[in-house]
């Protein structure tokens, strides 16, 4: 390291702006930043006027900003670089109360900072933080953090080089809060600039409120089109089970007009008898027309999985689900993240059933991770067997399957349900019914997985 | 479109030149930083030839003021050569100079990291 101080390293908090000589400030284009160099006390002025000019401008851009994303892990990006940027410091941290009753907060994002240290500030800081938010909404500065229970948390923060807290509120209810490192080179922070970041925070608690919402909505809105598919799927069940039972009755029934016709004309009974042997022949037979017709639509439907292979770009499709996806996994505060090779060449496939699997193995890692994981859906090219193939994983950097498990993993859904059919609740599908449809498509689906370490599932599919 | 964001990248001994062109703002920082992040893993320093922006906002410099810490914690370094007035006019108001070293050029700012 270089002996001459190290510029990021907190300095004393300064009362006052740096003197002269201050470096000149030139007009940018769109940003006008007004100050001229005048090393004299008007200048000074100018130069506080322009600093002011700067925070406005960032307070005007992060209310423009804040529509750009709809997506959580997006919007606490967009914060954290706006507010470094308003206030010129270089570590900042967001997190948010976690909606399912769990005490720690969960970290969305960090800038400057490394992530797992941030999450550890998160949980030895979050549950003080938030009993102070609630009882007094207002920014703490870690100096203040004197009270015995707070002493660790104000510890921590000094040693991350974190000064502020503050909360993000709306309509009074505390949804998360930041951790904000120093100002770099603009002096300590001020009345102004805490005012400032007051305000962004204001509009930030109404954009993450807003967000959550409108990710409820979107999940709901696909939770309700599953509900729907699962239904369609009951009725194709549905018809199956009528089609087995149709079996059932049109053997015997076909022995009884058989029999009937056989006593009519061989046995010449009397004429009474004659007429109600006629008439059961005659229902028999209408019995068996309408048993057969349906028998003809049961099996029209009961052809099992059908699939509609096509030599088609991968990604898009891919893309779409991922964009579905991502309101609901976000909502349920893990990151979801889309990462696709460019220049893939097509692939052969049938889009609904890649969908299910692709579905089966995020559900999987949504239900196995704890909140704050990262869940990814990778595409890639991968080279087997000679061949070449299209490679979709999906992992996660959750707790990661046990050794034990990993022989079991693609049966023991058709052992929990008894069949090869769909897994009760989401998209329905286990990973065994996932296994059939790859291999059904030509492909593999294989998993990978380390205790602690996350897991990883591969799905590959030959390219056209 | 003059405008338009864009990252070039040359590979330059122990450092990674990336020369970044447009609007550095809200949409650009994420990615600024994600092809920054992947010079940061390959443990090289990072030279950021700003000169081709036209516009910074407040966010743009909330990127490149993270990607500075990120490499100082990994013992690696970030130079930004010849920027242009967009980008000078925000470091100088909030004198940022020295977390955000300013060089003349490409080849001025690599010589510095070397030396």
């Amino acid at each position: 390291m270089p002996s001459t101080p190290d510029p990021f390293v907190p300095r004393p908090t300064e009362t006052s702006l740096p003197e002269a000589p201050e470096p000149p400030v030139t007009a940018a284009p769109g940003r006008p930043v007004t100050a001229p160099p005048e090393p004299d006390a008007t200048g000074h002025a100018l130069r506080l006027v322009a600093r002011r000019e700067h925070e406005l401008l960032a307070l005007s851009e992060l209310s423009q900003e804040l529509t750009i994303s709809l997506d959580l892990y997006g919007v606490a990006d967009l914060v954290l670089f706006n507010l470094m940027g308003q206030l010129g410091t270089a570590r900042a941290a967001l997190w948010l109360i976690s909606e399912h009753g769990r005490s720690a907060p969960v970290l969305l994002r960090s800038h400057g900072m490394d992530r797992r240290t941030a999450a550890a500030l998160g949980s030895v800081c979050g549950g003080w933080l938030l009993e102070r938010f609630t009882r007094e909404p207002r920014i703490v500065p870690a100096g203040e953090m004197t009270d015995e229970p707070a002493r660790a948390a104000a510890l921590l923060a000094r040693r991350e080089s974190i000064e502020l807290f503050a909360p993000i509120l709306t309509r009074g209810e505390v949804l998360g809060f930041l951790a904000i490192g120093p100002r770099l080179g603009a002096g300590s922070y001020g009345p102004v600039e805490l005012q400032g970041l007051q305000t962004s925070l204001g509009m930030v608690g109404v954009a993450l409120h807003n967000t959550k919402l409108y990710n409820r909505l979107l999940e709901n809105n696909r939770q309700l089109r599953l509900a729907n598919e699962n239904l369609m799927e009951l009725d194709r069940l549905k018809s199956e089970f009528l089609s087995n039972v149709n079996h059932e009755l049109r053997t015997p029934l076909t022995v009884v007009i058989a029999s009937l016709q056989i006593v009519i004309e061989t046995e010449k009974p009397a004429p009474e008898s004659a007429e109600f042997l006629n008439a059961a022949l005659g229902e028999a037979q209408n019995l068996k027309g309408a048993l057969e017709k349906l028998l003809d639509f049961s099996e029209l439907r009961r052809n099992g999985i059908e699939l509609h292979l096509e030599s088609a770009d991968v990604i898009e499709p891919l893309r779409r689900y991922y964009e579905e996806r991502l309101p609901g996994v976000t909502q349920g505060l893990r990151e979801l993240a889309f990462l696709a090779e460019p220049d893939l060449p097509p692939v052969r496939f049938d889009r609904q059933r890649l969908l299910q699997i692709v579905d089966a193995l995020v559900d999987n890692a949504v239900k196995f991770t704890p909140e704050g994981s990262r869940i990814g859906i990778e595409v890639s090219r991968a080279e087997r067997g000679g061949r070449s193939w299209a490679r979709i994983t999906v992992k996660d950097d959750g707790p990661g399957i046990a050794p034990d498990h990993m022989s079991t993993l693609f049966e023991s859904f058709s052992q929990v349900d008894g069949s090869a059919t769909r897994r009760v609740g989401g998209m329905g599908l286990g990973l065994a019914m996932a296994k059939q449809l790859a291999e059904r498509m030509d492909g593999t689906l294989t998993a990978a997985s380390r205790a602690g370490a996350g897991s990883a599932f591969s799905l590959d599919l030959p390219l056209a | 479109m003059p405008d338009s964001f864009g990252i070039q990248e040359e590979t330059r001994g122990r450092a990674v030149l990336l020369r970044v062109r447009g609007r550095l703002d809200a949409r650009s920082a994420t990615h600024l930083l994600e092809v920054g992040s992947r010079v940061r893993a390959r443990n090289l320093n990072l030279v950021l030839d700003l000169s081709g922006i036209t516009f910074m906002a407040s966010s743009g410099l909330g990127s490149l003021l993270s990607l500075a810490e990120e490499f100082r914690q990994g013992d690696t370094r970030v130079r930004i050569a010849s920027p242009s007035a967009a980008v000078t006019s925000v470091i100088h108001l909030l004198n940022l100079e020295p977390f955000l070293p300013i060089d003349g050029s490409e080849e001025e700012a690599l010589h510095a990291l070397d030396s």
